[in-house]
C-alpha cells in the first residue's frame, strides 16, 4: 500500500507539484517571520549589552512619551537637585527633542522613525567611533542609525531645523547607535539649548554614583528631592526598556507576517483538503480493489496519509528556502523602517526554524487528509464494481453547519459595527461568517452558476461548462471558497479606505473653512514646523487670518490623551461649527475646548472642571467650549487648549499645523506659491498645501498602504488560483471519456478550451462574489467599530468591480493548462478510457 | 451514383517501430457506396476499429489515402478534420456515447448546436419518430437504459444527416432484443432515407442486417459477401477461421 501511494505522488509530478505549492507560501511566512524575529532579535541583543556603560542612573520627565511627539523638558534647576545628592560622583544634563534634516538642500521626507537632536559633550551617553564630539554652533556628531541611513560620512555638510530656521552643520563625528529606531544628531549643550529652544530647561540628566553597589540608596535618595513630574530610573533597567520599546516596532513586523502566514495557511488548507477529498473521490475504484484485495481500512487511510505527509515534508523544505527569501526582504524593509547596522549580519538560521517549518508542512498536509482518509477507508469493497455515477448526495449537513457558524457571525458583526462589542468580537464573526460562506458556497454555488449562465446566454460549450461547473456542488463551493478568503479581506480593507478616504473629503469640505494648510514635511508631522513661519504668513496682504494648532500629550481625568490648540481670535474664520456652547473668546489660560460627542461621552458642559496633567502634575482646567464641527466627524482629538498656553509650557514645541484663511478673492494657489517664496529657503519643512492637494496627498497614503496589503493578500489568491488549477485538472482527468467523446462527434480544440475556461470563470465569479459580499458585510463592520456609530458607509464599488475582473482572468489564467491538456487529449485513447 | 461515400486506397496502418511493430492495416483498398449499409467483420485484432477510426477521421495512417467523398482526408489539419467528424460523420460507439449532464435531447442536438446550427425540426420529430424516443427527450443518460442511450446516440448520429454513419459494434453492449430494435432502426435510415452506415461487429445476425459485409484478417480484406444472412455468415466465418 505505502509503495502505491509513493509511485502515485511519482506519477501524478503535476498534481503533487500544485498541492506542494499550495502549502508552501504558508510555511515561508511561518519561517520567514522566524527567520527574521532571531536575525534582528540577535543583533539586538548584541547592541543592548553595551549601551549606557558608565552611566548608573538617568533622571527623566515623567511622561511615557517615546521618541516622537514634544519631548517634556523640566527646569534646570533640577540639576542642582540631583548634584548636591550624596553619593553621586558625576552629572551630564541634556536637552532633546525633534529635528528635521536637509541634504543638499533637499529635505528628507521619508517615512519612517524620527530624528533626534540631542546635547552631548563626550560623556558615557555615546562612544566616538570615528572624529569627535561635536562643539560650537556649526558641527554636528551623528550615530551609526543616521549615518547608515542617510549614507553620511565624516566632513558631509547637512542642513538641521528644530524650532528655528534651517542651519547648516559639519559632520565632524560618528558614535555607536542602537541600530534602529530613531537616529541622533548631537550638538554641544549650547548649540543645542538654542536649537531646541530649551534655554533654561533639560530633558533629561545622566548620573553616575561613587559606589556601584549603592546605585539603590542614591536612586531613592535622589527621587526623594525631585519635583513632580521627574523620576529616577536605574539606567540599565532604562536600556532594556528601551530594548524592549524597539523590540516592539519588531514585533509589528513579525505580527504582520504571521497574520498573513496565517491567511496562507488556512487557504492553503482549504485547497489541499478540496484536492485530497476530489482525489480519493476519483479513485474510490482503485480504492475498493485494494479492499477486495484484502487490505484493511487502516492500510486505506495509511496510504493515503503516507502519501500526505510526503507532500507536506516536501512543502516544508521548499517553505524553508521560501521562507528565507522573506526573511531577507523583511529584513530590507526593517531597513527601510529605521533599523540598519541590523541588516549587517547574515539571517539567524535556528534548527527550531527548520523543525517548525517542516511541522507546518506537515501537519497543514494531514489536517487536510485526514477527513478525506477517513472517508476513503469507508469506501465498501462492493464500490469496486460499480460504474454508475452516485447520485448527488443532499446538501442538509452543509445547510446545518453553514447556518450555525454564519447566523452568530452576522450578529457579532452587526453588533460590531454599530459599535456595541470591541472588534476582536467582530474579528471572530467574520471568521464565523467566512468558514459559513465557505460551506455555503455548496449550496448557492449550482443556484448562482446557473443564474450566471441564464444571463450570459447558453451557448452550447457554455451549456456544458456551466453542467460541469454545478456538477459537483461540493467541490465547485469549496474552490470557490478558497479564492473567497482572499477577496473578502481585500474588499474589506478598501472599504475602510474607501470611508476613510470619504471622512477625510468631508472634514476638508465641510470642517475646514481655510484656504491653504502648512504641514510638517518631515518623517514625523508631530515634529511640526517653526512657529517663527506664524508671523511672516500673518504679514502677507492676502492673508486674512491664520489659526495655529500645536500638539500636547497628557491626561484628561486620570486618562491619557492627545491635546490640540486653537487660537480663540481666528478660529472661527479657520473651521466651520455647527453648534457651539459657551465663547471662543473665554479660550485663553487654563482653559479647555472639547468636542460634543467626548463631552458627551464625559457628562462634560461649560464651566466645569476638569483635571489635565501636561507632565508636571493634574491641575484644574475649566470646560470654556463645548463645539461641533459642521461635518459629520468624529474628531479622536476631542479636547483643545489655547494655543497660547501650549507655546507657554513647551516652548521647545513646534507649530504642528497652520490654517490660513485668505482675503476674499485671492487665488490659493497664486497665495501658496507667494508664502513658499517667503519661508521655504529658511523653513523648508514647512509645506503650504491646497485642500485638493492634501486630499490628493492622501489618496496617495493610502493607496500606498493598500498596495501593501494587496500585495501580501495576493499570495493567498493566488494559493486560491491554484486551487482552481489543481481542481480543474482533476476534473478533466475524471471526464476524460466525456472530452474525447465531444472531440470525435465535431468539437473543436478551442471549443474544448473555452469550455474548460468557461468552469473556471463561473468558479472564479463565484469566489469573488461571495469574497465582495462577506468583505463589503465585514468591512462595514470594520468602519462602524473604527469610525463610531452614524459613520457614513460607502461601498467600494470600484474596487469590487476591480476585484471581479480581476477574478476573471484570474479564472481565465487558472485554466490555461487544465483546457490545454482537456484540447490536447488523444481523441482514441480517451474513448477507450477507464 | 457518383462518387463512393467513403474510400480507403492502399490503407496502411503500422503502430510502433522494431520488435513491437505491428501492422493494423496491411494495403486496404475498400470502397463503401453511397445508401449502402456495410458491415466489417473480422477475428478479434484484425484491425477493424482501426479502419473505422481511419476513415472516420478520428485517426491517420501510415501510408495509402482515405475519401469521404471526393475530399481526401490525408494531409487535412485538426481543425478540418474535427470540423469534418462534426458536419459529414455520425458515430454511434459501443457504449458511452452521451454527456453525462446532458438530457437527451441536448445530446442528439449537440453536434449541430457546436457547429452553430439549429436542427432541423421535422427531420428531428422524424427521428425521433424512428427511434421512439420522444418520450426521454429531458432525461438524462443515466435516467435510461443501455438501449434507450444507444437509440439516443443513433438519433444523434442521424440528426445532423451526415454523409456517412460510423458504428463500432453500437450492439455490442445490448441485449438480443434491444439490439435487434437499434439495427432495424438502422436499416430503415438506410432504405427510407438513403443514409449510408459503416458497422463494425463481431455478430453474424447484427450483420445480417447489413447489404454487404467486408471481412478483415491480419489487417486485410480477404472476402465480401453482399445480401448476407445469418447462416450465410457463420458458414463464412467457419471457414476463414479454418
Ligand atoms: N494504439 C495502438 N497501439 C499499438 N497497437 C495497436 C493500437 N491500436 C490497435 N493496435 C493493434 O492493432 C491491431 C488491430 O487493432 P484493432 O483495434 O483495429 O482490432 P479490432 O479488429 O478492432 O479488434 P477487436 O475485435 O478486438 O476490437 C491489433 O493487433 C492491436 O493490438
Ligand atoms: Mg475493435
Amino acid at each position: 500500500m505505502i509503495r502505491a501511494a509513493i509511485r502515485g505522488i511519482w506519477e501524478h509530478k503535476l498534481r503533487t507539484l500544485l498541492l506542494v505549492l499550495s502549502i508552501v507560501a504558508g510555511v515561508s511566512f511561518v519561517a520567514g517571520s522566524l527567520i527574521f524575529t532571531d536575525t534582528i532579535g540577535g543583533s539586538f541583543e548584541a547592541i543592548f549589552d553595551g549601551a549606557f556603560e558608565g552611566i548608573d542612573i538617568q533622571v527623566t520627565p515623567d511622561v511615557d512619551q517615546g521618541f516622537s511627539s514634544v519631548q517634556p523638558a523640566f527646569d534646570a534647576s533640577v540639576l542642582d537637585l540631583v548634584e548636591t545628592t550624596p553619593g553621586v560622583k558625576e552629572t551630564w544634563p541634556a536637552v532633546a527633542g525633534l529635528v528635521n534634516l536637509t541634504i543638499d538642500g533637499e529635505p528628507v521626507s521619508v517615512q519612517g522613525p524620527p530624528n533626534i537632536g540631542i546635547s552631548w559633550e563626550g560623556d558615557p551617553t555615546f562612544q566616538v567611533l570615528e572624529g569627535r564630539p561635536a562643539s560650537g554652533p556649526t558641527e554636528v556628531a551623528i550615530d551609526t542609525v543616521a549615518r547608515d541611513r542617510f549614507e553620511l560620512s565624516v566632513g558631509d555638510q547637512v542642513g538641521l531645523a528644530a524650532t528655528g530656521a534651517l542651519t547648516e552643520y559639519t559632520v565632524v563625528g560618528i558614535v555607536n547607535g542602537l541600530g534602529a529606531g530613531p537616529g541622533f544628531f548631537t550638538f554641544d549643550l549650547a548649540t543645542a539649548t538654542a536649537a531646541l529652544n530649551l534655554d533654561g530647561l533639560y530633558t533629561g540628566i545622566n548620573v553616575s554614583v561613587e559606589d556601584p553597589t549603592a546605585i539603590e540608596a542614591v536612586l531613592e535618595a535622589i527621587s526623594n528631592r525631585l519635583p513632580e513630574g521627574v523620576v529616577a530610573l536605574d539606567a540599565q533597567a532604562a536600556a532594556e526598556e528601551q530594548a524592549a520599546v524597539l523590540k516592539e516596532a519588531l514585533g509589528f513586523f513579525q505580527t504582520v507576517l504571521l497574520v498573513f502566514a496565517g491567511i496562507s495557511v488556512v487557504v492553503g488548507v482549504f485547497v489541499v483538503y478540496n484536492a485530497f477529498r476530489t482525489v480519493l473521490g476519483q479513485r474510490t475504484r482503485e480504492l475498493a480493489l485494494f479492499r477486495v484485495l484484502g487490505a484493511t481500512k487502516r492500510q486505506v487511510t495509511t496510504s493515503v496519509l503516507v502519501e500526505a505527509s510526503v507532500i507536506g515534508l516536501l512543502s516544508g523544505l521548499i517553505g524553508l528556502a521560501g521562507g528565507v527569501a522573506l526573511a531577507s526582504a523583511a529584513k530590507f524593509g526593517f531597513s527601510l523602517f529605521g533599523g540598519s547596522g541590523l541588516a549587517d549580519g547574515g539571517l539567524v538560521f535556528q534548527p527550531s526554524t527548520f523543525v517548525t517549518a517542516l511541522s507546518v508542512g506537515l501537519i497543514v498536509t494531514l489536517v487536510s487528509a485526514v477527513l478525506p482518509a477517513i472517508r476513503a477507508s469507508r469506501v465498501s469493497p462492493m464500490a469496486a464494481l460499480m460504474t454508475v455515477d452516485k447520485p448527488p448526495r443532499k446538501l442538509t449537513k452543509q445547510l446545518v453547519v453553514g447556518t450555525l457558524f454564519g447566523l452568530p457571525g452576522v450578529v457579532l458583526l452587526i453588533l460590531t459595527g454599530l459599535d456595541r462589542i470591541p472588534l476582536w468580537a467582530g474579528a471572530a464573526g467574520a471568521l464565523g461568517l467566512l468558514l459559513s460562506a465557505y460551506v455555503f458556497g455548496a449550496v448557492i454555488g449550482r443556484p448562482f452558476i446557473r443564474v450566471v449562465a441564464r444571463v450570459l446566454g447558453n451557448a452550447p460549450v457554455r451549456k456544458i461548462a456551466t453542467d460541469n461547473a454545478a456538477r459537483s456542488p461540493r467541490r465547485t463551493g469549496a474552490t470557490a471558497g478558497a479564492l473567497m478568503f482572499g477577496v473578502a479581506l481585500v474588499v474589506a480593507v478598501s472599504v475602510i479606505v474607501v470611508v476613510t478616504q470619504d471622512t477625510a473629503t468631508a472634514v476638508l469640505e465641510d470642517a475646514i473653512a481655510s484656504e491653504l494648510i502648512i504641514q510638517s514635511s518631515g518623517p514625523d508631522p508631530t515634529a511640526g514646523f517653526s512657529a517663527e513661519i506664524v508671523p511672516i504668513v500673518r504679514g502677507l496682504d492676502t492673508v486674512a487670518a491664520v489659526q495655529t494648532t500645536r500638539f500636547a500629550q497628557g491626561s484628561l481625568n486620570g486618562e491619557d490623551t492627545f491635546f490640540g490648540s486653537f487660537e480663540p481670535e481666528t478660529v472661527e474664520q479657520a473651521f466651520k461649527f455647527a453648534e457651539v456652547d459657551g465663547n471662543w473668546a473665554d479660550l485663553v489660560g487654563q482653559t479647555v475646548a472639547v468636542q460634543r460627542t467626548q463631552a458627551e461621552e464625559l457628562g462634560l458642559s461649560v464651566g466645569d472642571e476638569v483635571s489635565i496633567d501636561l507632565g508636571s502634575g493634574p491641575e484644574p482646567w475649566k470646560v470654556a467650549v463645548v463645539w461641533d464641527y459642521a461635518a459629520a466627524v468624529d474628531d479622536t482629538q476631542g479636547f483643545y487648549l489655547p494655543t497660547s498656553t501650549l507655546a507657554d509650557r513647551f516652548p521647545q514645541a513646534n507649530v504642528v499645523a497652520a490654517y490660513i484663511t485668505l482675503v476674499d478673492g485671492v487665488d490659493p494657489n497664486t497665495a501658496k506659491v507667494s508664502i513658499e517664496k517667503l519661508i521655504s529657503a529658511d523653513y523648508p519643512f514647512a509645506q503650504v498645501t491646497t485642500q485638493e492637494e492634501l486630499l490628493a496627498d492622501l489618496q496617495t497614503q493610502l493607496l500606498g498602504l493598500l498596495s501593501v496589503v494587496f500585495v501580501l493578500l495576493a499570495m493567498s489568491i493566488f494559493i486560491a488560483l491554484l486551487g482552481i488549477v489543481l481542481i480543474l485538472l482533476l476534473s478533466v482527468f475524471e471526464r476524460t471519456r466525456e472530452l474525447g467523446l465531444l472531440r470525435a462527434i465535431g468539437a473543436t480544440r478551442k471549443q474544448v478550451r473555452a469550455m474548460i475556461r468557461w468552469e473556471a470563470v463561473f468558479v472564479s465569479i463565484l469566489g469573488a462574489l461571495m469574497g465582495a459580499a462577506v468583505g463589503t458585510f465585514a468591512g462595514w463592520s470594520l468602519a462602524g467599530s473604527i469610525f463610531g456609530e452614524g459613520f457614513n458607509f460607502v461601498v467600494p464599488w470600484l474596487w469590487i468591480g476591480t476585484g471581479l475582473l480581476a477574478a476573471i482572468v484570474a479564472g481565465v489564467l487558472a485554466a490555461i493548462l487544465p483546457a490545454r491538456r482537456a484540447a490536447n487529449l488523444n481523441i482514441l485513447e480517451a474513448i477507450a478510457y477507464e | 451514383m457518383t462518387s463512393p461515400a467513403a474510400r480507403a486506397v492502399s490503407a496502411t496502418k503500422i503502430y510502433g517501430q522494431g520488435d513491437t511493430k505491428v501492422t493494423a492495416l496491411n494495403d486496404v483498398s475498400v470502397d463503401f457506396a453511397r445508401g449502402e449499409f456495410t458491415a466489417i467483420m473480422g477475428p478479434s485484432g484484425s484491425g477493424k476499429s482501426t479502419l473505422m477510426h481511419c476513415l472516420a477521421a478520428l485517426d491517420d495512417l501510415t501510408e495509402g489515402s482515405v475519401y469521404l467523398g471526393d475530399v481526401e482526408l490525408t494531409g487535412m489539419g485538426d481543425r478540418e478534420l474535427t470540423e469534418l467528424r462534426r458536419d459529414k460523420i455520425g458515430f454511434i460507439f459501443q457504449s458511452f456515447n452521451l454527456i453525462p449532464t446532458l438530457t437527451a435531447k441536448e445530446n442528439i442536438v449537440l453536434p449541430a448546436s457546436i457547429a452553430g446550427r439549429t436542427t432541423n425540426k421535422e427531420w428531428f420529430d422524424q427521428v425521433i419518430g424512428i427511434l421512439g424516443i420522444g418520450d426521454r427527450l429531458g432525461h438524462r443518460p443515466s435516467e435510461m437504459s443501455g438501449g434507450q442511450q444507444q437509440r439516443v446516440a443513433a438519433a444523434r448520429a442521424l440528426a445532423s444527416r451526415p454523409e456517412i454513419i460510423f458504428g463500432d459494434e453500437p450492439s455490442g453492449n445490448l441485449d438480443s432484443k434491444s439490439g435487434a430494435e437499434l439495427l432495424g432502426f438502422m436499416r430503415q435510415a438506410v432504405d427510407e432515407h438513403g443514409q449510408t452506415i459503416v458497422m463494425v461487429t463481431h455478430d453474424a445476425i447484427s450483420a445480417s442486417y447489413a447489404d454487404r459485409i467486408v471481412f478483415l484478417a491480419d489487417g486485410k480484406i480477404v472476402d465480401e459477401m453482399l445480401e448476407p444472412t445469418a447462416e450465410k455468415v457463420l458458414d463464412r466465418i467457419k471457414t476463414l477461421e479454418a
